[in-house]
């Protein structure tokens, strides 16, 4: 895809209130322009987000968006894609908000293979209340709440969603935007829950995992020959952190969507079907007569 | 059958008991269903345990001749498939009353109490019989009993053979084991053992539907449009997700089990969001994992509907009975200060309209609404007449193009009503971003860069007059209480929610003695329409505030707003549902001279 698109469309006219630096920048720029590459609209896209600093992502775009309360994104995604499946529905938050407080929803949110992108902006600490712990911080990180270091061992968020049922795994590095983009477009294109890790350097809080240190680790695996249908391998690459971090989709497969199995869902969309039961023509006399 | 004289009964109460999984609530619709097909007024109650086998579970059924708003305790008849029913239920029994029993499990010794207050007692080997039709169906003993039954009361078998083929449509080996075990339960009946017959109902009921709470509630969504329910699995709440996912194709609504309640309601907003109508329900500790999306829904202008079938709390509680506890926490449901409407529907038939209401009133004051019902209500059955379910559907403002009014879209637009018109996705130039954090017009969030600015301190403040202007016009919507009896009455007997049914019987019952009684009961609890109770509160003599909670929340309430207080109190805290004779004997010990 080489034509032209508009790649300020998703801009919004908010300024973005992250610190100079931060990883987000890097995500909303690549998400923004990867919608209008890929001839969605504003109106007819919904962004959701949780509570953090990445989380206010929705307010510097152009779509209709819903910032939610703290871990809920998934929930409230999940209640939007399936009332209007015709909406395009990008969920993003923290790690925070993904991984902590809201990560039981990232499973259910998984298995259910919603037809949602959820990308995840990993920093590895607390930014919005200035430094605390988070569940993806390295063991031994010292933070305000771990003055001796991390004593307890990082989520794994590409284990927990492939182990979940994920039907598209991936993970991208908001210091390499064009690579990024590549992953998103490949995230919105995919029919069924698409979810990305990103590594996203928190430039006030987190002196550990900087760019820098992310940039001598990560390469990339479609450069290796890795195959993103096995998920064995999928499995192999979402163990593998430390002097070598693999960006790029892990896994990906064509399983049916939530939406195409709920036998509301699959037949009309909910927001578009009239209301009461003579303007759908169901037969009242039917209902009633079950309870004699 | 029997031409011998008859005691003729015009209201007749029964109750089974036995052990959890011997399919006693099933059996006790089914012969609902039957008493309804003979134009019969019926009401069922059941009392369950949180156990699925072993425990010990009963169903309560009563029969009228003439339309009824409660059952009641006293008992004619008791079925008792194990020794454990009559420990239990013995006390309700009225002296003229008869004890069905199994006698594989009970021997005559646990009866000699009641055999000796003249209280007759009839064994039958329901195990063995049932074995003899087919050795593997237990719960076909209810089916003899049944059978029974039936014979005791001089009634004919099939309509309730009719019953069992409409529920068991399809299933020809199910329906004969039933109708041969109906046959040898009736045919186990001595002639000389009948003698009671029910008198005619004068207008029977025809056509009517046996139908519980929770069926009306979700019903009366599916009428008003409801195209979206998340909700999590709990008692007394389940039969409304279990009806509405067995009818989902049908009715047009997408059900789905949440993973949780904050999954839940974190669902049904960003349904909202996209224009759909949409609910959960749930009960108590539901409601409190809840309350954080309640907030936000109430912050962001989100019409929900979120139904509480309250059960005995705090914590896990009580989860199989009725209380009616929860109304200060639904009033305070969420931190801040979050405006909500809250009704409780006040009888089987009613929660049908208060759930029209209240998608309505959410849609039009895009708030939040609790319809407030508990275990007694969602749980018990009545039948009642067919009614048309084609409702008035009122959406409240909507922006789909730019209009003289509203040019441009702004979500939280400053207006006269202080609504503005809500737009849903897919609708051009109309882009929002919903936030929980305080907002201006355009739903830009004040809690970033602007934050403690002074152009914030204006925007703050007329945001929340914003959201207290429309409770307040919400509050004239309201309506004021149900006046049962004659206005001047000397003694008030005052209720909210599902006891109304009781206390109207228990009027009934005092009026009929001479006694000048009459009822006030609220359905419209928050935010209290206090301008339409006050002539009532006025005009009352005496009163007795009737409320299943130990604090007196609504009382309190009525007391905040009213400056007003009742005489006299019962708060019924056993868990079991209040019925006339109940609260009949809790007044008497107030030993109130309006009704010596």
């Amino acid at each position: 895809m080489t034509q032209e698109y508009d790649k300020k469309l998703f801009k919004g006219t908010v300024r973005p209130n992250w610190c100079p630096g931060c990883g987000d920048y890097g995500l909303l720029s690549a998400t923004t322009k990867a919608l209008s590459k890929q001839g969605y609209q504003p109106h007819e896209t919904v962004i959701v987000s949780g509570i953090g600093c990445s989380s206010s992502f929705p307010h510097w775009t152009s779509a209709y968006g819903i910032h939610m309360i703290h871990g809920r994104a998934l929930p409230a995604a999940t209640g939007v894609h399936l009332s209007n499946p015709d909406l395009k529905v990008v969920t993003v938050g923290g790690d925070g908000d993904g991984y902590g407080i809201g990560v039981g929803h990232l499973i259910h949110a998984a298995r259910r293979n919603l037809d949602i992108t959820y990308m995840v902006m990993n920093n590895q600490i607390y930014g919005l209340t200035l430094g605390q712990s988070s569940p993806s911080s390295q063991e031994g990180h010292i933070t305000l709440t771990t003055p001796e270091g991390v004593d307890e061992r990082p989520v794994n968020p590409l284990s927990l969603t492939l182990g979940a049922g994920a039907t598209f795994v991936a993970r991208g590095f908001s210091g390499d935007n064009k690579h990024l983009q590549t992953i998103i477009e490949a995230a919105l294109e995919h029919k069924g829950f698409s979810f990305i890790d990103v590594l996203s350097p928190c430039v006030t809080f987190n002196k550990l995992n900087t760019y820098d240190w992310f940039r001598d680790r990560v390469y990339k695996l479609e450069e290796e020959g890795h195959d993103r249908n096995d998920i064995q391998a999928a499995f192999g690459k979402a163990l593998e952190w430390g002097d070598r971090i693999p960006l790029g989709i892990l896994y990906q497969r064509r399983y049916h969507t939530l939406a195409e199995s709920d036998r509301v869902v699959a037949n009309q969309n909910p927001s578009k079907s009239p209301l009461g039961f003579s303007a759908n023509k169901i037969d009242q006399e039917s209902i009633l007569d079950e309870f004699r | 059958m029997s031409t011998k004289n008859l005691q003729l009964f015009n209201r007749f109460s029964m109750r089974w008991g036995g052990f959890a999984g011997d399919g006693l609530q099933s059996t006790g619709l089914l012969l609902q269903k039957y008493f309804n097909k003979l134009g019969y007024y019926v009401h069922g109650s059941p009392g369950t345990q949180s156990t699925i086998r072993g425990g010990h579970v009963w169903q309560h059924v009563e029969i009228n001749t003439t339309p009824f708003s409660s059952f009641d305790r006293p008992l004619d008849l008791l079925v008792a498939l194990n020794s454990e029913t009559i420990d239990v239920h013995g006390r309700d029994m009225r002296p003229t009353g008869v004890i069905l029993y199994n006698a594989d499990n009970v021997s005559s010794s646990d009866l000699s109490t009641y055999i000796e207050k003249g209280i007759m007692a009839i064994g039958l080997e329901l195990t063995q019989m049932a074995r003899k039709v087919d050795l593997q169906t237990s719960v076909l003993a209810n089916t003899v009993a049944v059978g029974a039954v039936l014979a005791l009361l001089d009634l004919p078998k099939s309509p309730y053979t009719e019953v069992l083929k409409k529920r068991f449509t399809n299933r020809e080996t199910i329906i004969k084991l039933n109708i041969d075990a109906l046959e040898l339960g009736f045919n186990s009946i001595k002639e000389d053992q009948v003698k009671w017959s029910l008198a005619e109902p004068a207008q029977p009921a025809e056509n009517y539907l046996v139908i519980s709470g929770n069926e009306m509630i979700a019903l009366g969504a599916a009428a008003s449009g409801l195209k979206f329910l998340a909700q999590y699995p709990i008692t007394p709440a389940s039969s409304i997700l279990t009806y509405l996912s067995n009818h989902a194709a049908k009715l047009g609504v997408v059900v789905r089990q949440a993973e949780d309640e904050l999954a839940a309601i974190n669902m049904i907003i960003g349904a909202s969001y996209t224009g759909v109508r949409a609910m959960t329900a749930s009960s108590g500790p539901g409601l409190s994992l809840m309350s954080e999306g309640f907030g936000y829904a109430s912050m962001t202008e989100t019409p929900l509907v979120v139904v509480n079938a309250m059960r005995g709390g705090p914590s896990t509680g009580v989860p199989t009975k009725m209380e009616q506890a929860d109304l200060d926490s639904m009033i305070h449901l969420s931190h801040g200060e979050s405006p909500r409407l809250i009704l409780a529907p006040r009888s089987i038939p009613e929660a049908f309209d208060i759930t029209v209401r209240a998608f309505n009133l959410a849609d039009r004051f895009q708030i939040p609404v609790i319809i407030l019902s508990d275990f007694a209500l969602s749980e018990s059955t009545q039948n009642l007449p067919p009614f048309d379910m084609d409702v008035e559907i009122d959406r409240g403002k909507i922006w789909s193009k730019p209009t003289d009014e509203f040019p441009e879209f702004k979500r939280f637009q400053s207006t006269a009503d202080s609504i503005a018109p809500r737009a849903f996705p897919g609708t051009p130039d109309a882009q929002y971003i919903l936030v929980g954090a305080e907002h201006d017009e355009e739903s830009h969030s004040l809690s970033g860069n602007r934050c403690g600015l002074p152009e914030s301190w204006d925007i703050r403040e007329k945001m929340i007059e914003r959201r207290y202007k429309k409770f307040e016009l919400l509050r004239q919507e309201l309506q004021g209480p149900n006046l049962y009896g004659k206005s001047d009455a000397k003694l008030t007997l005052l209720c909210w929610g599902s006891t109304e049914g009781a206390v109207k019987e228990l009027v009934d019952e005092f009026i009929s003695m001479g006694n000048s009684v009459n009822m006030l009961s609220f359905a419209d609890l928050y935010p209290l329409p206090s301008e339409k109770i006050r002539p009532y509160l006025t005009n009352i003599k005496t009163s007795v505030m009737i409320e299943v909670n130990f604090n007196g929340q609504f009382e309190e309430l009525l007391h905040n707003e009213l400056n007003w207080r009742a005489d006299h109190q019962i708060h019924p805290l056993t868990g079991e549902t209040p019925t006339a004779s109940s609260l009949k004997k809790a007044l008497s010990k107030l030993n109130l001279e309006e009704i010596q």
